[in-house]
């Protein structure tokens, strides 16, 4: 008596777990995949054929589905691994895409405020070359970016860029210590030049060796020409 | 029938740090409870029929029943709470 009981109320909840299963919302950004959905309704259909299968056994019709019961029975747990593990999966997918999104947001504004300081940003890799420049950098070096390189280079061929009484390229900035207040003498070959100072952060892998270097400068007199100076 | 109620109950328990170790990872705080319970009373239901296998009487059967219904209900509450969890995590539409 407490079987068949059971195994109606079992039958009426499992009808009812079908339509809220069927309702939650899957695809997008929902934690809850149609794969995880679809595994739970799996689940939930074998154990609504084992309940059938068993509230019928004293009527002997569907005996094949009595005979099924142990195997349909069996169904459920894998069904729940597969919802579970598919959940978990949908999840990191979803915790991957946030970080990936916020990445993008923090550097598109980190770029908007690099672009519109007056102070020249550039990034220098170890051997000196710049591999990025912001709006005053390029303004400032007369800089432009080399089609299909993927870097930049100077338009001033012969441009001489110096340390204070030492001349030098920017591989002079690249070292693993921070240069602070550095100025720098910037010469081109008709013989302008700009005198800026400098500070520099470097960037170290975990060994110490050098990945690049960030170098911010303003401008310390104004432009001029060499018989000027 | 005896050696598959036993296979099953096994392969149930094998299961488990499979199911505790990927339930405990999921953000669905509320809903992991809930399926959790129903996994629990699964194992539950295997264990009653292997008992029902060697003592008769019928308690047992009844309890293999009982517990069934009861993970029809855990299914019902979790797939509820999964509901709300999945509201909470998309927000507002």
């Amino acid at each position: 008596m407490i079987g068949v009981a059971s195994d109606i109320l079992a039958l009426v909840l499992f009808a009812v777990a079908t339509v809220v299963i069927v309702s939650i919302p899957s695809g997008g950004n929902s934690p809850f995949s149609v794969g995880a959905k679809s595994f739970l309704l799996a689940a939930v259909a074998a154990n609504t054929l084992v309940t059938i299968g068993s509230a019928l056994r004293p009527t002997n019709v569907f005996p094949l589905l009595h005979d099924a019961q142990g195997g349909l029975e069996l169904l459920w747990v894998p069904f729940s691994a597969f919802m579970a593990y598919s959940l978990y999966t949908r999840q990191q997918v979803l915790e991957v895409e946030t970080l990936r999104r916020s990445a993008v947001q923090a550097n598109e504004m980190l770029e908007s405020i690099m672009h519109t300081t007056q102070t020249g940003i550039v990034v220098l890799d170890p051997t000196g070359a710049i591999t990025f420049a912001n709006g005053a950098a390029r303004q400032l070096l007369d800089l432009e970016e080399a089609a299909g390189v993927g870097g930049w280079i100077s338009i001033s061929t012969g441009l001489d860029v110096g340390m204070e009484s030492e001349r030098k390229d920017f591989a002079a900035l690249c070292t693993e210590r921070k240069l602070s207040n550095v100025t720098l003498t910037v010469t081109w070959p008709n013989g302008w030049r700009r005198r800026l100072l400098v500070n520099t952060e470097p960037a170290l892998r975990e060994d110490g060796r050098l990945v690049e270097v960030v170098a911010a400068f303003v401008e310390t007199e104004p432009w001029r020409t060499a018989a000027a100076q | 029938m005896e050696g598959a109620a036993v296979f099953r109950l096994l392969l149930a328990l094998a299961m488990a740090p499979l199911v505790w170790g990927v339930g405990k990872r999921l953000r669905l705080r509320r809903a992991v409870p809930a399926f959790a319970a129903a996994y629990g009373l699964t194992v539950a239901a295997y264990a009653a029929d292997v008992m029902d296998d060697v003592f008769t009487g019928g308690f047992f059967d009844s309890m293999h029943h009982v517990a069934y219904a009861l993970v029809a209900l855990s299914v019902v509450v979790g797939a509820v709470l999964a509901r709300a969890d999945v509201a909470d995590a998309v927000g507002p539409q």
